[in-house]
Parts: structure tokens; sequence; C-alpha cells
């Protein structure tokens, strides 16, 4: 009996629906792999290219404006441990927030939802942010001569929460544009400052005690601030939680999963 | 169940509105045969988008059944995976073996080598043909047509119309066409979109009665739009 079959006939367990949604998003990670690779070279090269770029830029600004680094290693290094997680927040949140267009022509098919788009693209952009970042540490390694990588798992860590966070924000905004198209400015709206208030330029230890409440609101402060901590040998997080970003993912999904049955009726 | 209830589709289009439906009403058994006659760009494929899920009212529900399908459905395809690849990838989404969809496929599209080829190389011809073959492979309860019930020309298309009837003892299928002579015998029930309302009708000819009638009045609001437009323009 085919599992479509299956499906028709009753309820099926919890293994056999983990198997069947995992298919789906199987299939729809191998759609937008076969979709890239179909496009132009140059496209897919940029992926990789454009954080050399961002990193070349926020190098300038540090040397044009004089800004020394509050971490014992050298600038490049000190960029990049802040720089990576947040490109994984953007790449997620950018690839995800996408399901909507991407998925119409799919919902077709029963069985394939819109939380599943977003799965796929999350996990998509997440496997390649760290790709992304072998490509960055081995640039920086072969020409600065520096590669530091602290503690593996707890960088891991906060390179996945980042992602998390992406993938949160981007759900809840692709439930908010199915209530209101005028949600997704917004989305981009509020994105904005977040380049320059998440620790990208500085460290959480550095801020004065007077703003340090105001930007520890930022739960992707907490996430880049874990992700610099196990990447650089001589920092150490004194004011970043994992419990902080893991509850606004939880929020923001279930107001999005929330936002998504009300809107289903 | 398929249909829908006091639903409302409209598009702006340089902020006028161009209405689909309004407050439309219609109801179909799943396994019934329904002909639905709509005037030429009056919104044939939004109905089509609209049941299959693909498109969302403004206002007003679409009833849906779990397992419909549109006919010749194209818009799964990736360019950049060949044919073999397409069709496993949607055995993967419905949850049916992709050996014997593909095999299923391979034979029913005749696309002979061309079916391991990138279907961004297809002509438009060959998409179709693997569109209609991936049609009758996933098993449905009503398939969901928008003006074709088969392509290409001689044999191909026969099977297609064999196949497609082969297909409808156990199945149901809403064609929606501008051609009244499309949906004479293929569907038992008619109805005609006049002005984004569904009416249904006792039989074919009087479903083409009204068609003809709802013709003559989208021509008729087409002609009425002109002259505001040329008041406009004094």
């Amino acid at each position: 009996m085919s599992r479509l079959a299956a499906r028709a006939h009753g309820s099926p367990g919890v293994g056999e629906w983990l198997i069947a949604n995992g298919d789906v998003v199987a299939a729809l990670i191998r759609r937008d792999m076969a979709a890239r690779f179909a496009g132009n070279f140059l496209g897919f090269g940029w992926t990789y290219v454009a954080p050399l770029v961002w990193l070349a830029a926020t190098y300038f600004a540090f040397w044009f404006f004089g800004r020394t680094v509050p971490v014992y290693t050298d600038t490049v290094t000190f960029i990049i441990s802040g720089l990576m997680p947040y490109m994984a927040f953007r790449y997620v949140v950018n690839s995800a927030s996408r399901a909507n267009s991407v998925m119409r022509r799919l919902l077709i098919f029963p069985t394939v939802k819109l939380e599943h788009g977003v799965i796929a693209a999350t996990l998509v952009e997440w496997v390649n942010s760290f790709v992304v970042v072998g490509v960055v540490m081995v640039v920086n390694l072969l020409v600065f001569g520096n590669g530091e990588i602290d503690d593996p798992l707890t960088w891991f860590w906060g390179m996945t929460l980042s992602c998390g966070l992406g993938a949160a924000y981007a759900y809840l905004f692709v439930a908010l544009t199915e209530v209101s198209p005028g949600f997704r400015s917004l989305a981009i709206v509020l994105l904005r400052p977040a380049f320059f208030v998440s620790g990208v330029f500085f460290t959480a230890n550095e801020l004065p005690d007077r703003v340090l409440p105001f930007f520890i609101w930022n739960p992707l402060l907490h996430a880049i601030e874990i992700a610099r901590d196990g990447m650089l040998f001589h920092y150490e997080a004194r004011v970043a939680s994992s419990l902080y970003p893991l509850t606004w993912i939880a929020a923001m999904t279930a107001l999005a999963v929330a936002i998504r049955l009300w809107k289903r009726g | 169940m398929w249909g829908f209830v006091d639903c409302t589709r409209y598009f702006l289009t340089m902020g006028v509105p161009k209405i689909v439906l309004f407050e439309a009403n219609m109801a179909v058994r799943t396994g019934e045969t329904v002909g639905l006659l709509v005037p030429p760009g009056e919104g044939k494929s939004t109905i089509i988008r609209l049941l299959a899920g693909a498109d969302q009212p403004n206002s007003g529900i679409v009833l849906r059944d779990r397992r419909g399908w549109p006919l010749g459905y194209t818009g799964a395809f990736v360019g950049g995976m060949t044919g073999e690849e397409n069709v496993h990838n949607i055995a993967q989404f419905v949850g049916l073996d992709p050996f014997e969809m593909s095999a299923f496929c391979s034979g029913f599209a005749e696309l002979g080598e061309e079916f391991f080829q990138r279907v961004d190389l297809y002509t438009p011809g060959m998409r179709a043909r693997l569109a209609f073959a991936v049609s009758f492979a996933i098993p449905a309860s009503t398939y969901l047509a928008d003006e074709k019930i088969a392509i290409g020309s001689g044999e191909f298309r026969e099977k297609c119309v064999d196949t497609l009837r082969q297909r409808l003892q156990g199945s149901g299928l809403i064609l929606v066409a501008s051609n009244p002579k499309l949906t004479k015998d293929i569907c038992e029930r008619h109805g005609v979109v006049d002005r984004g309302s569904i009416l249904m009708c006792a039989s074919h000819s009087e479903a083409s009665e009204r068609f003809g009638i709802s013709v003559r009045n989208s021509v008729a609001d087409e002609f009425n739009d002109d002259e505001v437009a040329s008041f406009d323009v004094a």
C-alpha cells in the first residue's frame, strides 16, 4: 500500500507522520538545490562571495572609523565572529520568507503545507551558512594566517540559534503576510537596524551599563554572543543566555501557528 | 464536496477591480462531472486555481476535497531537474512509489530519451505531455480541468481522452471552459459564470443559451468601460 493510501485509511502514527512530512521536506530541499544549480553559476557563487564582500566592507568601516577590536584577536577574525552568525540569520530570513511565493504552485498537493517550505528553506540555509563560514575561515587562514575555533559546540549552537531566530521570524511574517501583504514591508523595515544593534560591530561585554538593558532585549545579540564565545579564544560572553533566544523562537513560532490556524478558520 | 460558499475573488488592475467571482455559490459532490462555462478572459484559470488551493478568495469559503488534481498542471515542474527527477519529486509529495510512477509517466508521455533530459529543455508540447502523464499517475477523486482535457494530436490525444474516460469511472471532473462543445459530452451537470455569479443549469442546452447571454454581457461591459474611458480622456 502506498503511503498516500495509508494516509487515506485512518490517522497515521507519529512515526509514519514524521516520515511522510520528512519526505515532503526532502523533496522540497531537492527542488531548491536543483533550482540553484540550474540557475546561473554566477548567482550561486555570489552566495559565497557576498560574505567576503561584507567582510571587506566591515573591515573598511573599522579602519575608517578607527575602531579597535575589544577582544584579544585580529580585526578580521573579530568581524567574522559576529558577521557570520548575523549572515546565517539573514540568509534564513531571506530564503524562508519567500515560502509564500515559492510554495504557491505546490500548495495544490494536499500533503504540502507552507510550513514544509519554511522548514526546507531553513535547513538548506542552515547547512549553507556553515559552508559559507568554512569558505570565509579558510580564506582568513590562508590570507591572514588566523583561524580560531575555541569551543566548536558552543559556536555551532550560537550559529544554530541565529538560524532558528531567522526561521521563526520569517515564519511569523509569512503567516502575517497571509493576513495582510503590508506585513511584508514591516518585516523588512524591522530588519534594517538589526545589523547595527546585534553585536556585529561590538560585544555585549563592552556596552555601558546604561545601554545594556536596551540592547539585551534583542535575541539575536544573545545568539551572536554565544557564537562569538565559541569562536574566539579570549572572549567569554557574560550576558548571553540560550534560553532567551529559544523563548523568542518558541513564542514567534507559536504566534505564527496561531495565526495560520485562525486564518484557516 | 467541491465548490464555493459566498466566494468573492477579484484583482485590482490599475486600481480598477476585475471581478472573477462575486459572492458565488456552487456545490459539487465528489465524483460528479461538472462543466462550468466561463466567457473568455473572465477567470477560468483563477477558478481552477481557487479549487486546487493554489489561490485564495478575497472572502468566502472554497470547498475542497483532499484528493483533487488539476489536469495537465505544469506548475510543479522544476526546469533544472530531468523529467524523471521531477516525477520522483512529485511522487514524494503525494506519497507514491517514485519508480512505479516514473514507469507509468515514461510510458504514457512517450518522451523516449527526453524523459531523462532537463525539463527546461522541453518544448511546451513535451511539458504538457509529461504534465498529463503525472495527472493520470496520481489517484484523484476529482480532476480539475482548465479548458484542456487532452493535448497533442492524433493517437496521443485519443489516449488522453480514453484514459480520462477510464479514470472518470471512479473519479469526478470539474471542467471550466469557454467552449460549450467541450463540456457537452463529458459532463453530467452544467453551469455558467455570469458577472461573477455561478448559475447551475438543468441541461447543457440551457447552459449554452445562458453562456451566449453571458458572453454578450461581458462584451457589452467592455464596451461600456470603453465609453467611460473615452469620457475620462475628454
